[in-house]
């Protein structure tokens, strides 16, 4: 019976030990709103051996008194000179005077250990002086601590480029080309590689026109030239139509008098680069017009000096190609045709 | 009951009209999205080799049509191109037949592309197209050119049914081979001229304001093609500068052997720069006459008025990776005539109203002095 009254007192012992060693005040890991900031701090990554002014903030929910210690370990951080008490200064909810058991000497993991404060919850700043720290010579994420007797932080603090991720992408250099409707809707039709403008049927009363618009797109920065190639005149293959520059400068096409011509009109680039029109062949005035004579070219008859990237329809940035015909009373019957050749390419 | 009926059917029809709608604005919206025909990429290739050499290289070809169904086969086919003296744009040489002699700077006869006929049928689909040149081995040394054509157009086959325009559009992908050997490069400027906004020269130079583009004619004298740098240094007369005002070839731009190219760089940074103003077709009479032009200030910058020398200077790299330089200056004069014309005009004005006062008034005194004599004569 004794015995069982003896194991019963030990346990009740025991019990009674570990209810005490429970009631033993954690710290809760309570700070909030951690940061380092100040001259050499950047957010996402300072410089490796850069000197440092910094600024610890972290927000309390118990209050600190003068008789308490501050513990504040700044991992990666070097001083260069003895920090004394005077250089450290405290903020926010924070008065009285810092006060340091000793100088920290110069050193690599600089700890501070600061007492005589009193501060109330909120935000708390402790300042170190200028000239008194540096980064250190190794990049990496380094852990700032922060310790008071109720409770405790940390968060990282990155040095050099250890946290940084390089996105690298390519852009090559491209060139596009299509022959689409005056309106920049459509393309024209394909028939086994070649594009068709139609002038319908002919007559001596009309002057009929086929318009059609050259759309070159590229990134190259020197940009784009576009030559011109014909294979034949205006031609049934006996009879080659009357050749004129037509408009502009050139001769007024009129119904009854057979003339065949073209007219350019380069539009313009979305990059602003200057357009400039071949003046041998279509002229200075935006009206010129280009006489076609048979296997004339090739040659190139507009050129940009540089991008172009013309939208889905785009009748600024495209160049508009019209050809018009008028044929006279004495024009043989047939259907007429010539095969004209663009090429499109990068200025060298 | 006809009534509820009919409430009911509102929701289901109001839904599928929505839908309907949705549908249409989307396809509308795709519909507008640039499609850009055929796409090559790279646009220019360049090799170095040796005579006996074998060469592989590729353009990538991609389709990007509206009509998203047509059949699209691609004719690749080599052409030799030359300079044409003042730009950089490719002048494509026609041979009459096979046998006629070739440039000196001919590629296309060593040029294979490996498949003569390149089915692309999937939208937005890319097939690298391969090409190997062959150097010959008893080919001379310097760069030799040719373009890589890729055309739809098989044999600019016509219909002829109807009166009509057939169109081949063709794209082309330059290449370059540059092959060892007696390489020769030299450089030497032949021209340099000043032009203003609209690329006129003036009388002796004398521009009333900036911009002044430089355009100097470069002549490559050797067998390989050059892409030269350098600096234009714009200073007051009899003074040199050291600090360069402008870069020479900013954009690179190439030299063929044998060949010239006027490479042209503009001079803006003034405190007055003319530009002009940007017309269409809805711009009055009036306006692009009198309005073509806008005057605009760059407060902070200097005037630039006054007697310039124009340097410039070209660097490039010999056959033997030495660097060379081409040296060539020319005057310019900024002034702003017209406006002091003006004033001239004013101060003549000014000092003519000022003697045709001081006569007049002198003219008034003396016929007073008169009437004041006669009037004492009389007394």
């Amino acid at each position: 019976m004794k015995r069982i009254f003896l194991y019963f007192g030990l346990i009740l012992g025991l019990l009674i030990v570990i209810g005490f060693v429970d009631e033993v005040p954690v710290k809760a890991s309570g700070l909030t709103s951690m940061s380092i900031t100040g001259t050499g701090i950047l957010l996402n990554a300072s410089g490796v051996n850069t000197p440092i002014t910094p600024t610890i903030n972290f927000t309390i929910t118990n209050p600190v008194i003068a008789s308490d210690t501050i513990v504040i370990i700044l991992n990666g951080v070097n001083t260069v000179a003895s920090v004394n008490q005077t250089d450290i200064i405290a903020g926010g909810t924070c008065s009285g005077s810092v006060s340091m058991p000793s100088v920290v000497h110069p050193s690599s993991n600089v700890s501070f250990v600061i007492t005589g404060l009193n501060c109330s919850s909120g935000a708390v700043t402790i300042s170190v002086g200028a000239s008194l720290l540096t980064t250190s010579s190794s990049g990496g994420n380094y852990s700032i601590d922060i310790d008071t007797p109720s409770d405790t932080g940390h968060f990282l603090y990155y040095i050099g480029n250890t946290n940084q991720i390089r996105f690298t992408g390519t852009i090559t250099p491209t060139i596009s080309f299509s022959i689409r409707n005056a309106d920049d809707s459509a393309e024209l039709d394909n028939v086994g590689g070649l594009k068709f403008c139609e002038f319908g049927v002919l007559t001596t009363t009309t002057v009929s026109t086929c318009s059609y618009r050259l759309k070159v797109g590229t990134n190259a920065a020197n940009g784009y030239t576009v030559s011109y190639k014909s294979d034949t005149e205006f031609s049934n293959g006996l009879h080659n139509f009357q050749n004129a520059a037509i408009g502009g400068i050139g001769t007024a096409i009129v119904a009854g008098t057979e003339d065949y011509g073209a007219i350019l009109n380069p539009g313009s680039t979305t990059s602003g680069a200057i357009v400039t029109r071949n003046l041998a062949n279509f002229g200075s005035n935006a009206l010129n017009a280009y006489k076609i004579t048979g296997t004339s070219g090739p040659y190139d008859i507009y050129s940009s000096a540089g991008m172009n990237a013309p939208s889905g329809t785009d009748t600024t940035n495209t160049a508009l190609m019209t050809h018009e015909v008028a044929i006279s009373a004495s024009t043989p019957t047939g259907n007429y045709l010539h095969t004209v050749v663009y090429t499109v390419s990068a200025i060298y | 009951m006809k009534n509820k009926f009919s409430r009911l059917m509102v929701i289901p029809t109001v839904l599928i009209l929505a839908m309907f709608i949705l549908t249409n604005i989307a396809r509308a919206q795709t519909s507008a999205s640039p499609k850009y025909g055929l796409i090559i990429s790279p646009l220019i290739q360049e090799y170095k080799g040796k005579p006996g050499d074998t060469i592989k290289g590729s353009f990538r070809v991609t389709r990007d049509f509206q009509d998203t169904t047509r059949s699209v086969t691609i004719y690749p086919y080599a052409k030799d191109f030359t300079s044409d003296g003042t730009t950089g744009n490719p002048l494509w040489i026609e041979y009459s037949n096979p046998d006629e002699v070739k440039v000196d700077s001919s590629l296309e006869s060593w040029i294979t592309i490996n498949d003569k006929e390149v089915s692309i049928q999937k939208e937005a689909e890319s097939k690298d197209i391969t090409f190997t040149i062959n150097i010959p081995k008893n080919a001379t040394g310097g760069t030799k050119q040719a373009g890589i054509i890729f055309t739809e157009n098989k044999s600019a086959d016509k219909l002829s049914d109807t009166t009509q325009v057939g169109i081949s559009s063709d794209i082309a992908g330059l290449v370059f081979v540059d092959v060892e050997g007696q390489r020769s490069i030299n450089l030497d400027i032949s021209d340099v001229n000043l032009t203003d906004l609209e690329g006129n020269t003036q009388l002796f130079n004398i521009f009333e304001y900036l911009p002044v583009t430089v355009n100097t004619t470069v002549k490559n004298n050797g067998n390989s093609i050059v892409e030269p740098g350098g600096d234009i240094f714009i200073s007051p007369s009899g003074k040199t500068e050291i600090t360069p005002t402008l870069a020479f070839n900013q954009k690179a731009g190439r030299i063929l052997p044998k060949s010239s190219r006027v490479i042209s760089e503009t001079w803006d940074n003034a405190f007055w720069v003319v530009s002009k103003n940007q017309l269409n077709s809805e711009t009055s009479l009036v306006d692009s006459i009198f309005n073509k032009y806008n005057l605009g200030f760059n407060f902070g910058k200097n005037f630039k008025i006054g007697v310039f020398d124009v340097v410039v200077k070209v660097i490039y790299f010999n056959e033997k990776s030495e660097a060379a330089l081409a040296t060539k200056t020319v005057p310019l004069i900024i002034f702003p005539w017209k406006i002091a014309l003006g004033i001239l005009f004013v101060i003549i004005l000014i000092v003519i109203k000022n003697i045709i006062v001081k006569k007049v008034k002198k003219n008034r005194e003396t016929k007073k002095t008169i009437v004041k004599e006669k009037e004492v004569i009389k007394e």
